[in-house]
């Protein structure tokens, strides 16, 4: 094999390697892309349960629900009340019902992104009619 | 002193580009899977928190329903033995009573319960109860169940 030919050969590898390293590259920079992605999906997912155990415990110090929820800065709208985050939406919607002896205090607190409930929390308190404000 | 001349022949880009493209690979490979181990123990974390909550939801239910009955029961007796007979014979299914205590276990899941225990007030005092115990218990592992071992 003559010195010419020997290098044509190693450009024309060269060459080919080099294009299927671009495609490699492609096909791998794609699965870090993902990998990245599930990993902020998954800090979102840790940082909406703690935030929404932040406020449920609220709820369940204050004994009432629409003041405690008011001074953690959530809004009343359209018969609910919401939370707006940098990632995703606090709701939280409450309710009363008669529980024989008292009243059963409950509120459903979520966390949602683009509409998609990621984590509902129930908060119930019992008040007996005695005590209840 | 003897020198070899060192070049690159045919053969060695393909050889380095084999080694790369692997190394990539394996790199993808395991920041994909840890990101995928992330995002399960986050649901996973997610879906416990969830669970925790419906429980102490369903404890604070018995409890009004046990409370329901107290109530009632403090309405027609008249003195504090009076009212804990009373009790006795109308505890809620799944409660027990020992001394002033009443306790029982709310279970949602199989992976979790919640052993609830209220202590009795004296006759005609309100409230009627006051928590004594809220405990939360976890199984840890299905064998462990088997022995009737429980962790928390």
């Amino acid at each position: 094999m003559g010195k010419s030919s020997r290098l044509n050969t190693l450009l024309v590898e060269i060459l080919i390697a080099v294009l299927f390293f671009a495609l490699a590259s492609t096909v791998v920079l794609e699965s870090f892309v993902a990998a990245r992605s599930q990993s902020r999906l998954a800090a979102l997912y840790d940082e909406a349960a703690a935030d929404v155990q932040n406020v449920a415990d609220e709820l369940y110090a204050s004994g009432d629900y629409d003041s405690a929820l008011e001074s953690a800065g959530f809004a009343f709208e359209n018969g609910g009340w919401r939370l707006p985050r940098e990632q995703y939406t606090l709701l939280a919607a409450t309710m009363e019902e008669n529980a024989g002896a008292g009243k059963l205090v409950t509120a459903g607190i979520s966390a949602a992104v683009e509409g998609k409930l990621i984590i509902t929390v129930p908060v119930t308190l019992y008040i007996p009619w005695e005590v209840a404000p | 002193m003897n020198r070899r001349n060192y070049h690159i022949g045919p053969g060695a880009a393909s050889l380095m580009l084999i080694v790369v493209a692997l190394s990539m690979s394996a790199l993808g490979m395991l920041a994909l899977m840890s990101a995928r181990n992330d995002e399960q123990l986050s649901e996973r974390g997610v879906e416990v928190v969830e669970q925790v909550y419906t429980l102490t939801t369903a404890a604070e239910r018995s409890l009004a329903s046990l409370d329901a009955v107290l109530a009632q029961c403090a309405l027609e007796a008249e003195d504090d033995a009076a009212w804990l007979s009373l009790i006795d014979q109308r505890l809620p299914v799944g409660m027990t009573r020992r001394d002033r205590e009443i306790s029982w276990t709310v279970q949602t899941t199989e992976e979790r319960s919640i052993l609830c225990a209220v202590e009795l007030a004296e006759h005609g005092e309100v409230p009627r109860t006051h928590w004594v115990r809220h405990q939360l218990f976890t199984q840890l592992d299905p064998l462990e169940q088997e022995d009737g071992a429980w962790g928390n």
